[in-house]
């Protein structure tokens, strides 16, 4: 036996051992036992600091806006969370968009303005990015860019049902994920790929970095995926949506071919 | 599900400014939990696999919970950038090693992560293609020495990158690599008598 096949064997083995999913309410659990915001060394820190109760209201508004501004280092949290809950240009948060009322940017409703034109070639000549169009599926029944010329959206009609393919420059969040039941791990092209089985909320995030949610917007099952055109050395992020299993899913977006 | 836990804060710009910083915020109060319960939804399940395979047996879903509420109060060490899921593993694996202390050599080996099911498994079985048996390979991986089994579960049965290897179990890359062809070298000979 060589060394490949024993690494083959030790994978095998990996795979067979089976573990029983998380408890549901793991997150939760976690949550109760740690400290909320009351407890937070930073506030701790300014109790000491400030005792007079008003200034340390003052001092505490002085601070979130700073970093409201931006102006404080990002936190450790939401650095991993980034790590790890973004594909390209979309971000994914599993918590409901913020109110209108609260502070800092209200989120405004709409989408990105979309136009619609004639075809596939149409829309190349308007956008800086490379197209891709997924195999089997023939032309699409509806080509669109959005008004800010960031997002292409191309529309197929399926045996089962219509089939959505967003695609843009993701160097920037675009889009925001929210909703979410479920979120699962896939690859595509060996890369990592976001597929939510269920519906949730889309918001699109404009180049001023203002978030515009439209309650009434929500994708359906959607696969979120990066890919680099040979040649370009650019990364496009796309989604597809539309009455799709994981595999079919996946199954499309590797099928991607850019002219 | 409730998602909803602590509120939800205004978005603090959206904006990428590349890589790690200046991103999706969660400004408000209780952002920050909310931002960990995604972490802990995300990472749970390879957290707890990890502890499965290390010995934590029935009380893998505990070793979990705690290491996320280890690593909750530990993140003012998480330095931006670092990757987080290696480290996390870190945490799960000492977890489930302070569990091992408290307990006899009879009660380890109730907890260890194979059993009868998983060596002969019908359906599994002929779609090895390998010479020897799970049961056998994972009665050889169980019998190896902590440090080279540590690196052949994160390697192989938790397929970790070489990378996130010597970070979880903070060894330098060249350590893993040593240790790995040892273990590779002594698994080999251990099936080989068996067989």
């Amino acid at each position: 036996m060589n060394d490949q096949q024993l690494e083959t064997a030790l994978r095998d083995l990996g795979g067979r051992v089976r573990v029983e999913p998380v408890p549901e309410d793991l997150a939760e659990r976690v949550l109760a036992r740690i400290p909320d915001r009351k407890q937070h060394p930073v506030r701790r820190f300014l109790r000491r600091l400030v005792i007079d109760v008003r200034a340390r209201r003052r001092l505490i508004a002085v601070i979130i806006a700073a970093l409201i501004a931006g102006l404080l280092l990002a936190s450790p949290v939401r650095a991993a969370v980034i790590e790890w809950l973004r594909v390209g240009g979309i971000a994914f948060r599993s918590a409901p968009a913020p109110s209108p009322s609260s502070a800092g940017t209200p989120a405004r409703p709409g989408g990105p303005i979309m136009i619609e034109v004639a075809d596939v070639e149409a829309a190349r000549t308007m956008i800086d990015f490379p197209i891709g169009l997924p195999a089997g599926l023939g032309p699409p029944t509806r080509v669109a860019v959005s008004q800010d010329r960031r997002v292409v959206e191309l529309e197929f009609e399926t045996e089962q049902g219509q089939v959505l393919l967003s695609e843009f420059d993701g160097s920037m969040i675009v889009f925001v994920k929210r909703n979410w039941e479920r979120l699962t791990k896939v690859q595509v092209h060996g890369e990592l790929a976001v597929w939510l089985p269920e519906s949730h909320t889309i918001s699109y995030v404009d180049p001023a970095g203002v978030e515009h949610t439209d309650a009434a917007r929500r994708s359906g099952p959607s696969l979120a995926f990066e890919t680099i055109p040979d040649g370009t050395g650019r990364t496009i992020t796309a989604r597809i949506e539309g009455d799709l299993d994981q595999e079919r899913a996946v199954e499309l977006a590797e099928s991607l071919t850019f002219p | 599900m409730g998602w909803n836990l602590g509120g939800v804060g205004g978005v603090v710009g959206v904006r990428e400014g590349g890589g790690i910083g200046d991103g999706v915020g969660n400004g408000g109060p209780g952002g920050e939990r909310v931002a960990f319960a995604d972490l802990v939804r995300l990472h749970a399940p390879v957290a707890k696999r990890a502890a499965v395979l290390w010995g934590a047996g029935a009380e893998a879903d505990d070793v979990v919970q705690e290491a996320f509420v280890k690593a909750f109060r530990a993140m003012p060490r998480f330095r931006a950038g670092q990757e987080f899921r290696p480290w996390l593993l870190r945490i799960v694996i000492n977890e489930t090693r302070n569990l091992h202390r408290g307990r006899t050599r009879r009660e380890q080996r109730e907890q260890r992560w194979w059993d009868d099911r998983t060596v002969t498994h019908p359906d599994t079985e002929a779609v090895v293609l390998t010479a020897v048996s799970a049961g056998t390979l994972a009665g050889a991986v169980d019998r190896l020495p902590e440090p080279l089994r540590a690196v052949v579960i994160c390697r192989y049965l938790l397929e970790l990158s070489e990378a996130e290897t010597a970070a979880s179990l903070r060894v330098p890359r060249g350590t893993v690599k040593s240790r790995l062809s040892r273990a590779l070298a002594r698994l080999r000979t251990e099936v080989s008598v068996d067989e």
